[in-house]
């Protein structure tokens, strides 16, 4: 169970003004989640904060019990919006490296599971931008993390490329069970694979506008 | 004209001077990218200290031929003094580029190693300094030339052998074709020092965009 607990937050400088008020929502085990709202709402803030990155000027993330409020660890981890691929590193030590001891045989099958067989000494420069997309989802799954948090991650794509690697990710949700925080700003592209919106508000400080259910 | 040119003797201050460099280019190298990365770790009311910023920036000021003289004072004349001009020379900039090099690691990278519970000396080892190395080349390229520069100096000033000291023989003698001998072959091996640079990057980073293939 993951729980964010009455997040609120405010950056330093920005006038201080409060961007969060008191979120509160939690995701059972196996369960995905989208998470919407207009550009610029806190999605990204919230996301940090989840992953540990950013601490809240209020509340808590507590993860199966333990607080992990600004403790970054592998139990959340975060596919940025911003591209977070290591350059010195070739595909298959990419997901080596989030695996922590070496398992051959799973570097293997995840980079099966997002198609990149073949590509195992490439370096990120040398990959497409749908294809960094990818390794970085097989990346995560390599840490195997309690929430893995996608951000925008593949919403730069073309509509195309993106409805693909959606057919994937359900796909790969499928079959690894993984409990997933969605976040994009258009709630179509939670329609299939979805089964909570949390949609926050336009407004500031920006709060939950409303919970709706989808499957 | 060159009637009194010396090949062997051309070719054994080449060396003479070239061992010079490679050897303080390599101390230069193992205490700059050291300095800078310890630099970088420094926690962020430190690396704010004026104190602190002056006496790691002023240094770099005096150029390695003002050091000569306290150098010779310190050390005498002879081969370690010429590796600490040549390391003199080349120090800074490989200092001040890792330390660049390592602040400019994005956020995105940073939070992603801290997720991927990479800590301590391991983070520095294995996420800051690759992430700083294309920057780190950048200064031990402008590195490897001042010190070719600077060992010159060196030589001319206070040296028995080399480039620089055979231009300063040559002088004294009057042959000034030889100098220019000299003069040329500076230039050349300056030169090709710097392609070799280039091509150690090459082999090194080949994963970095501006690494041409
Ligand atoms: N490092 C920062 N310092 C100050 N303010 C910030 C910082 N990062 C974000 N903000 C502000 O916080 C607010 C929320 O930003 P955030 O990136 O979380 O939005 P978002 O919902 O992810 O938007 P988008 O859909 O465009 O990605 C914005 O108003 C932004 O200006
Ligand atoms: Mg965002």
């Amino acid at each position: 169970m993951i729980e964010f607990r009455q997040i609120s937050h405010r950056y330093p400088g920005s006038a201080g003004d409060l961007i969060l008020r008191e979120i509160s929502f939690s995701i059972a085990p196996g369960e995905c989640v989208g998470l919407t709202g207009p550009s610029g709402c806190g999605k990204s803030t919230l996301a940090h904060i989840g992953a540990g990155h950013i601490t809240p000027a209020g509340g808590q993330v507590v993860v199966d019990g333990v607080d992990l409020t600004s403790r970054p660890s592998r139990q959340v981890f975060l596919i940025h919006q911003e591209p977070d691929l290591f350059p010195w590193q070739k595909v298959k030590k990419q997901v080596a490296f989030a695996m922590g001891q070496a398992e051959p045989g799973r570097v293997a099958a995840l980079l099966a599971l997002v198609k990149l067989s073949g590509f195992e000494d490439y370096y990120p420069r040398q990959l497409s931008g749908g294809m960094k997309k990818r390794l970085a989802l097989a990346r995560a799954l390599a840490v195997n993390p309690r929430l893995l948090v996608l951000d925008e991650s593949f919403s730069s794509l073309d509509s195309n490329l993106k409805y693909e690697l959606y057919e994937d990710l359900r796909r790969i949700w499928r079959e690894t069970a993984a409990t997933i925080l969605l976040i994009t700003h258009d709630s179509r592209d939670l329609e299939n694979l979805a089964h909570r919106e949390i949609r926050l508000s336009a407004d500031k400080p920006t709060t939950i506008k409303e919970i709706r259910q989808l499957k | 004209m060159l009637e009194n040119l010396d090949y062997t003797a051309a070719g054994v201050n080449c060396l003479y001077s070239l061992s010079r460099v490679g050897a303080g280019v390599v101390m230069a190298l193992v205490v700059g990218v050291a300095l800078g990365l310890g630099r970088s770790k420094l926690p962020p009311w430190l690396k704010r200290n004026r104190l602190l910023k002056f006496l790691l920036e002023a240094p770099k000021f005096p150029p390695p031929i003002a050091w000569i003289p306290f150098v010779i004072i310190w050390l005498g004349i002879g081969e370690f003094s010429a590796w600490i001009i040549v390391f003199i020379g080349a120090v800074s900039p490989i200092f001040t580029s890792t330390y660049e090099g390592a602040e400019a690691v994005s956020p995105a990278l940073r939070n992603c190693a801290r997720s991927l519970e990479v800590r301590g000396f391991h983070y520095l080892l294995r996420i800051i300094f690759p992430a700083a190395l294309p920057q780190i080349f950048t200064g031990v390229r402008v590195g490897v030339s001042m010190g070719w520069m600077s060992v010159i100096a060196a030589e001319m000033i206070s040296g028995q052998s080399g480039l620089g000291y055979s231009i300063q023989m040559n002088r004294l003698n009057m042959q000034y074709d030889l100098m220019t001998v000299d003069m040329v072959l500076i230039g050349i091996i300056g030169f090709l020092l710097h392609e070799a640079t280039v091509l150690l990057q090459r082999q090194i980073l080949p994963w970095h965009e501006g690494t041409l293939s």
